[in-house]
């Protein structure tokens, strides 16, 4: 009984260490490879806003920094990755986070972006018919009303005209 | 009266149809056919252009750049896979790439429309294994080592290496091979050929 007693402490402690020491050899490895998949989504998400900023109207020069920015994310991805295969578990910890928050900032920039094409193109694209409309209007004002609009500007004329007596 | 409103109205409505025609052909986008560019050059331009039957003494470098031109008007988020071959390996073609385990490499590159991107890529022949009388070589590619296993080439033989241009469609979530044309995939693929001395 009293060897029951002393072996269950020991068997506890055996346990905890065990566990602890197991936690500190799989945990960082499940969190660094789940660090690369989000810094890969992250990729995939920024590269979507992106195109949809294009199909909101984005200019091509708007676009091009972020462009470049998310190879630099791409960059830090694959390096991340290279790291990963060597062992080098906290270097490729820290290259997926850059990776993730260059990611995150071109989402951002890309929404932005896309949002504001759409607002100023719907804006021009309503003045542009707008601008369409009027000139309607004038042009069937100017032919319709010609003959009036000549008539009104001799008759000014004449009433600016001199009257000669014939001295 | 009436008359005159009536003249005023239809020619109005004419016109507005006709300034509005005017308008959407202003403000529509041109329609462009969608294609990328896709080449192998050497760092020295055309004074060191690649040639297309090398013969290669191990060890040997060689720096090259693989340029890709998207004119797809959307962004590209491209990959190319470079391949070895010989003279019995099955070639890529426009609807479909090559065999699987040639697989030497991959690059990846987000490219914007209108934008070229040149891709370094450095390789070295360093040694060859001979097994039988077939030859097989290792390479190092931009750092990374890499053998032609499976695929040799009997001595005097040649190999190629296979360039193939792969796109990311954002529907399926994935590479495809080639780039999104009018209407299908349209697959675009390089090759090199050379030959190992010694």
């Amino acid at each position: 009984m009293r060897m029951l007693r002393l072996r269950f402490p020991a068997a506890l402690a055996f346990l905890l260490i065990a566990s602890a020491l197991l936690s500190s050899v799989t945990h960082p490895a499940s969190g660094q490879s789940t660090q690369i998949l989000v810094a890969k989504q992250d990729l995939i998400q920024a590269f979507q806003s992106i195109r949809t900023a294009e199909q909101q109207g984005a200019s091509n020069a708007d676009l091009l920094p972020l462009s470049m920015q998310l190879n630099t994310a791409l960059q830090y991805e694959e390096s991340a990755e290279i790291l990963s295969q060597q062992g080098n578990v906290s270097a490729a910890e820290t290259s997926a986070v850059q990776s993730i928050n260059l990611s995150t900032q071109v989402t951002v920039g890309a929404e932005a972006l896309g949002s504001q094409a759409k607002n100023s193109s719907s804006y021009l694209t309503v003045l542009a018919y707008l601008i369409a409309v009027a000139l309607a209007l004038l042009t069937t004002v100017v032919v319709l009303e010609t003959n009036r609009i000549m008539r009104i500007a001799r008759r000014r004329r004449l009433l600016k005209a001199e009257i000669d007596y014939g001295k | 009266m009436q008359d005159r409103l009536a003249v005023f109205l239809v020619v109005f409505v004419c016109l507005t149809a006709i300034f509005s025609s005017v308008t959407f052909y202003i403000i529509s986008p041109r329609p462009a056919q969608p294609f990328m560019g896709f080449g192998v050059f050497s760092h020295q331009g055309l004074q060191g252009f690649v040639p297309s039957n090398m013969t290669i003494t191990p060890p040997q470098t060689f720096d090259w750049n693989l340029t890709v031109t998207n004119r797809t008007n959307k962004e590209q988020f491209i990959m190319v896979i470079v391949r070895i071959g010989n003279s019995t390996t099955s070639s890529p073609n426009v609807t479909s790439p090559a065999p699987t385990p040639s697989e030497l490499g991959k690059m990846q590159r987000f490219i914007s429309d209108g934008e070229t991107s040149n891709i370094d890529f450095t390789w070295t022949i360093k040694s060859t294994n001979r097994t039988g009388d077939l030859v097989f070589v290792n390479l190092q590619i931009n750092g990374q080592s890499v053998s032609s296993g499976p695929v040799g080439a009997v001595s005097g033989s040649k190999f190629r290496l296979i360039f193939e241009l792969w796109t990311f469609d954002l529907a399926s979530g994935s590479f495809q091979y080639g780039y999104p044309g009018e209407i299908s995939q349209v697959g675009t693929w390089l090759q090199v050929w050379f030959s190992v001395s010694g």
